[in-house]
C-alpha cells in the first residue's frame, strides 16, 4: 500500500460552461495519517478539489477533467461514487446541504448502513458516535429542528459513524460556539490519533487550527499557492496577507515586533501559549533588540 | 410610552410552544448609538431574543419596546422601519432574480416613490461594492457578495437599528473586514448596530458593549475591557478569551504595564514598554501598526478601506 493517503497529479477541471478553468494544474500529495490544513479565500477552489476526493467530480459534475486523482488506492477514475463513499466522508460547511434523514440516529445510521455492516455493528456504531460528539441526548430528534451548532455537531457525528480513511471537513466549527469548536476539533484530532484516518480540514478559525496541522496547503484561484509544515507557511506572515490570508494572532504580534526591529532570531510562535513565552523572552531580554 | 433607549428588554420571556423558556426575564436598554455584541454558547437564547427586536417573535411575558413602542401593538412590517435584520445565511433571505430586484424589493414594500426608492438602492449598492453586479443573477455572486447582497438590502430601509446575525461566520479574511468595517461605518455615522457573535476577536475590536447570555439570562452586561476581565464568567458562557486578550492576560499577570483590546493596540503596547525599558525615545503610534488590509487587494471600497 502507498504511503499516501491521496496522490494529485495535474489536475486540472472546467466546469461544464464555465470561461476558466476551477483548478489548474494542481499536484499534491497528503500522507496516510496527517492532517492537512488547506486555506485559501472564497473562490480559490476548495470546494471543487473536495469534489474531487469523493469521485463526484469526475463521475457526477459536468465538466473537462485532466490529470490523476487516486484516494485510498482508488483512481476516481475508474472508482464509482459508492465505492468512493466508503474511503472518504465529506463534512460541508453547510450542514443543511448534507443532513435529510427524520431522525438524528438515522443521519448517524445511515453511513454504517450502506457500508452493510450487521445490525449489531450499525448500533454499536451510532452508539458510539452519538457518545463521541455528545449527541445522546438527541438521537431521537428531527434535525431540521435543531439548531445550527446542533446540525454541524450531527454532520461530524455522520462521519464519526462511518469511519471513512480519509476525512474531509469543510469549516466544520463554523456554526459553533467556542467550546463547540474545541470539542469538535478536538474529535477530529482524536479520528486522527486513535483511528488513524487522514484529515483534511477547511477552517477560517486559525488560531484553533494551526496547532492541529502536520502540513498546510494554501489555494488561490485554482492553484496551490503554498504548501509546506505549519513553521514554514504561518511563518511567512507577509505572503499571507498577500493572499488574503492572516497568520494566528501570536505569529502577526511576533512578526510585526520583528519588523519593527525587535526580534529575538527565533522561529515565530504559532500558538498563544508560544507567543506569551516569546513576548516574554522579548520583554526581559537584558540588552536593545535591535 | 417614551423611552430614551431605542431598544428596551423589560422582563422578558419568551417560552416556546413545547415549553421550552428559551429567554428568561431578560432586562436592558440600548441607547440610539450604541454597538452592542450578544454573546454566550449555542442555546443561551441570543437568537431567541433578537427576533424581539422587530417583532418576530413577542414576548411571553414581559415587554420588548422599540422605539418607545410595545413590540405586541406593532406588526414586524412596523417595527421593520425601526430595525433592519442581516440574517447569518443570506440564502434564506435573498429571492429575487436580479441585485437589483433584490434590493428594490424591500423599499418597493415601503411604498417609497420609484425616484428616491432607486437611489437608496443604488446608493446602498455602492456601499457595499456591488453597483456593477446590479444585472446579475443573486446565484452568479459569491457566498460574500451575497451576503453583502442581503446587508446592502437591509441598509437602503436605512433603518436607525441593524442587527447582524453571525456576520462573519463562514466568510474568509477579506469578506469579514469588509462586512465589518462597514458595520463600524455604520455605526460612527450614528446607526445603532446590534451583532450576534461567537468570535470574541470582533466583541473586541468592534463592539462598545458586551451582552453575556447564559441559559436565557443576561450573565453580564459591559463594556468589552471589563467583560473580558471576568474570566471565570466567560469560562462559563462557553465563550474564550481572543488570543490578543490571553497574550495581555499573561503579561499583565507578569506586571508589565500593557492593556489592548486588538492586535494593533498590542503591538503598540508591547513597543513602548520595550522602547522604554531599552531606553530608547518611543516609537509613533503608527511605527507599531502593519497595516494588513493597505497591503491586500480589496474589492470595493468604503470610506473605512485602509483603517487596520
Amino acid at each position: 500500500m502507498s504511503d499516501f493517503a491521496i496522490e494529485i497529479e495535474h489536475l486540472t477541471f472546467q466546469y461544464a460552461g464555465a470561461a476558466a478553468p476551477a483548478l489548474r494544474d494542481i499536484n499534491l500529495t497528503f500522507r496516510r495519517g496527517e492532517i492537512a490544513l488547506l486555506l485559501g479565500p472564497t473562490g480559490a477552489g476548495k470546494s471543487t478539489l473536495y469534489l474531487c476526493l469523493n469521485g463526484l467530480i469526475p463521475n457526477l459534475i459536468a465538466g473537462q477533467m485532466s490529470g490523476r486523482v487516486v484516494v485510498a488506492g482508488m483512481d476516481t477514475a475508474e472508482h464509482g461514487i459508492p465505492e468512493l463513499a466508503q474511503k472518504v466522508g465529506l463534512v460541508f460547511q453547510d450542514p443543511e446541504v448534507q443532513i435529510f434523514s427524520l431522525t438524528v440516529e438515522d443521519e448517524l445510521a445511515f453511513g454504517p448502513e450502506n457500508l452493510g455492516l450487521p445490525k449489531a455493528e450499525i448500533m454499536r456504531r451510532v452508539q458510539q458516535a452519538a457518545t463521541a460528539v455528545q449527541l445522546q441526548d438527541l438521537l431521537a430528534r428531527e434535525p431540521a429542528r435543531l439548531s445550527g451548532g446542533q446540525q454541524q455537531t450531527v454532520a461530524v457525528g455522520s462521519v464519526w459513524s462511518m469511519l471513512p480513511e480519509v476525512v474531509i471537513l469543510d469549516e466544520p466549527t463554523s456554526n459553533l460556539d467556542p467550546e463547540g469548536s474545541q470539542r469538535v476539533l478536538g474529535l477530529i484530532q482524536q479520528l486522527n490519533r486513535e483511528y488513524g484516518k487522514t484529515i483534511l480540514i477547511a477552517e477560517h478559525k486559525i488560531d484553533e487550527v494551526a496547532q492541529l496541522a502536520d502540513h498546510v496547503f494554501v489555494m488561490q484561484q485554482g492553484q496551490i499557492a503554498l504548501d509546506g509544515s505549519p513553521r514554514e507557511v504561518f511563518g511567512q506572515p507577509d505572503r499571507l496577507h498577500a493572499l488574503g490570508l492572516v497568520a494566528p494572532a501570536a505569529t502577526e504580534l511576533m512578526f510585526r515586533l520583528q519588523t519593527n526591529g525587535w526580534s529575538l532570531g527565533e522561529p515565530l510562535p504559532l500558538t498563544t501559549t508560544d507567543g506569551l513565552s516569546a513576548l516574554r523572552r522579548l520583554l526581559a531580554s537584558p540588552g536593545p533588540g535591535r | 410610552m417614551t423611552s430614551e433607549f431605542i431598544l428596551e428588554a423589560r422582563d422578558l420571556w419568551h417560552v416556546y410552544d413545547g415549553g421550552l423558556a428559551a429567554v428568561r426575564g431578560v432586562s436592558f436598554g440600548i441607547r440610539p448609538g450604541e454597538f452592542v455584541a450578544f454573546v454566550g454558547a449555542n442555546g443561551s437564547g441570543k437568537t431567541t431574543l433578537i427576533k424581539h427586536f422587530n417583532g418576530l417573535h413577542k414576548p411571553t411575558r414581559g415587554a420588548m419596546l422599540v422605539a418607545g413602542r410595545d413590540s405586541r401593538r406593532n406588526t414586524v412590517a412596523q417595527l421593520s422601519r425601526q430595525v433592519g435584520f442581516v440574517f447569518q445565511n443570506p440564502d434564506h433571505q435573498i429571492f429575487c432574480y436580479s441585485v437589483w430586484e433584490e434590493i428594490l424589493f424591500g423599499l418597493k414594500q415601503q411604498k417609497l416613490p420609484a425616484a428616491l426608492a432607486e437611489a437608496r438602492a443604488v446608493a446602498a449598492l455602492e456601499t457595499v461594492g456591488l453597483l456593477d453586479r446590479r444585472s446579475r443573477h443573486p446565484r452568479e455572486l459569491s457566498r460574500g457578495q451575497r451576503q453583502r447582497l442581503a446587508t446592502a438590502s437591509v441598509l437602503a430601509m436605512e433603518t436607525p437599528v441593524l442587527v447582524l446575525d453571525e456576520p462573519t461566520t463562514g466568510q474568509d479574511f477579506l469578506a469579514r473586514r469588509q462586512i465589518m468595517s462597514l458595520a463600524a461605518d455604520l455605526h460612527r455615522r450614528g446607526r445603532t448596530i446590534i451583532m450576534v457573535t461567537h468570535d470574541m476577536a470582533l466583541v473586541a475590536e468592534y463592539a462598545t458593549r458586551v451582552i453575556a447570555m447564559q441559559a436565557g439570562k443576561v450573565l453580564f452586561d459591559a463594556p468589552p475591557r471589563e467583560a473580558f476581565k471576568q474570566t471565570e464568567h466567560l469560562a462559563a458562557t462557553g465563550l474564550r478569551l481572543p488570543p490578543v486578550l490571553e497574550l495581555v492576560a499573561g503579561l499583565q499577570a507578569d506586571g508589565w504595564p500593557v492593556d489592548a483590546l486588538t492586535l494593533d493596540e498590542l503591538c503598540q503596547a508591547v513597543t513602548r514598554v520595550l522602547s522604554e525599558r531599552m531606553g530608547q525615545p518611543v516609537s509613533a503610534p503608527s511605527a507599531g501598526a502593519v497595516n494588513i488590509a493597505g497591503s491586500m487587494e480589496t474589492t470595493y471600497s468604503s470610506p473605512t478601506q485602509g483603517q487596520a
